[in-house]
């Protein structure tokens, strides 16, 4: 059995001989290989989007990488401009999480490694936008795919969770299209959907008055006690205080021994506005 | 008090909790605020009829003491729900803000709740003395659109004109400020031609 017999075989789909399903690229686990299908599948989107809608597009994802490639961003952002019309994405949010932006932020930090502040922003703003839906699984899947224009489909191999690179697969079927977007569609009645809010709440917070004085004063004394930040927030009123939270998540700030510090991205963060 | 001495007691209080800030933050804030009449929000809250529609009268002045551009729904393009207006109308708005006060308009809450087109720009403004009412369960826990101090404030104190809730409103206007500048910032960077 081949690898692509074998992931469907996870999907519960048999028989491929059967089915008419076209494999129109395929990318073995590497770098290079998936980044170059994943380039194809943009071209694809962008090309049916100028013409019409795409059909149903869902993500059915682990960590919602697809997010932070500012490529597939834009798409999304001219789908819904274009259309009214969004992607619906899935991802496994473990249930020891409680949902809110700050937490959701730190998980992503945690999964997404290296991704930059500006990406992690643009990522929130996205969704506090609303022009992606975002719903949160509680299990784990072991197979991610995405499904759109009624034909298409992204496969990946089954993976470990924290490992991005796999086997993919860009497939042209409408029965397999259709089955996996049905198969979408009851995870997400057993997701939880999350609101825009939480995401523009979170990045209203990195751009606060409160933010950037909390970094001003790190700027200034190089290195402040918790203390002495907490005690020049308490001068003013109605100040959230999870400011200092969401800058560190950001990778704005760092602390050591109760002593906060900028770290190179807080700096240039402070550039960027100032 | 008249309306006049309330507001200026109200953007006195506003500077000056700002002027405990960093002195780069508030160099930061003069130059954003140089863009907030391209801001338009549609503040709702109790109408005419109702005894606290002078609540609401106060805070579009002060945001106007800023520079925003406020509109009620009353005046917005014939003075119809914000719920039948259309898309292309709605998206000259830049926040939606609700004052949660009255029995109507904490309805309008729940009504648009459910508006994809309206969520992301809404801010719903609650008395914590209703907190544990059905409203706020149902916007909080079932909507997930509402919660967190800074959109809660005490109604009985701003019947006595406190200014809590047009310091967190006038905040939040400028933190949207803040939003857009640092989107625009990131752009810049990201695309340099």
């Amino acid at each position: 059995m081949d690898a692509l017999e074998r992931t469907l075989k996870e999907l519960s789909i048999k028989r491929l001989d059967n089915l008419k399903i076209e494999v129109i690229r395929y990318s073995p686990a590497d770098e290079q290989g998936n980044k170059k299908i994943y380039k194809q599948v943009n071209e694809t989107l962008l090309s049916i989007i100028e013409e019409r809608k795409p059909g149903e597009c869902i993500h059915m994802t682990g960590e919602m990488r697809a997010l932070t490639d500012p490529v597939h961003r834009e798409i999304c952002k001219k789908l819904f401009d274009r259309h009214k019309s969004k992607f619906d994405m899935i991802f496994y949010y473990p249930s020891k999480y409680e949902i809110s932006g700050q937490n959701i932020a730190k998980y992503n930090r945690e999964v997404w490694e290296d991704i930059s502040w500006s990406d992690h922003f643009q990522i929130f703003d996205l969704l506090g936008d609303g022009i992606v839906n975002l719903y949160a699984l509680p299990t784990l899947k072991k197979i991610h795919y995405s499904v759109f224009d009624d034909k298409y489909i992204l496969l990946q191999s089954h993976h470990d969770h924290m490992e991005h690179i796999k086997e993919v697969w860009i497939l042209e079927s409408k029965f397999l299209n259709k089955k996996l977007l049905d198969n979408a569609k009851d995870l997400i009645k057993k997701a939880e959907y999350l609101q825009p809010i939480l995401f523009r709440r979170f990045n209203l917070s990195i751009s606060s008055d409160i933010a950037l004085h909390t970094l001003f004063m790190i700027e200034d004394e190089g290195k402040i006690k918790r203390e002495k930040l907490l005690s020049s927030l308490e001068k003013v009123k109605w100040c959230d205080k999870s400011i200092i939270p969401n800058l560190i998540i950001m990778g704005l700030v760092q602390v050591t021994n109760d002593f906060f510090t900028l770290t190179e991205e807080g700096n240039k963060f402070l550039k960027l506005l100032t | 008090m008249n309306p006049e001495e309330i507001i200026e007691e109200w953007k006195s209080e506003i500077d000056g909790n700002f002027n405990n800030l960093h002195k780069k933050v508030l160099n930061y804030r003069k130059q954003i605020l140089k863009k907030s009449k391209d801001i338009t929000i549609w503040l709702g809250g109790p109408g005419k009829g109702s005894e606290l529609h002078p609540l609401r009268e106060l805070i579009r002045k002060i945001l106007e003491k800023y520079n925003f551009e406020v509109i009620f729904s009353e005046e917005f393009q014939g003075g119809a729900d914000l719920a039948s207006k259309e898309e292309e109308e709605l998206q000259a708005l830049d926040l939606i803000i609700l004052l949660s006060i009255s029995p109507g308009a904490s309805s309008e809450a729940i009504e648009f709740a459910h508006l994809d087109k309206i969520r992301p720009k809404f801010w719903i403004y609650f008395p914590r003395e209703f907190r544990d009412g059905y409203t706020y369960r149902s916007l909080s826990e079932k909507h997930r659109i509402i919660g967190g101090e800074d959109t809660l404030f005490s109604l009985e104190n701003f019947k006595k004109f406190d200014s809590e809730l047009p310091i967190k409103i006038v905040n939040r206007a400028i933190s949207h400020l803040s939003k857009m500048n640092l989107k625009k910032q990131i752009c810049k960077l990201t695309n340099p031609s």
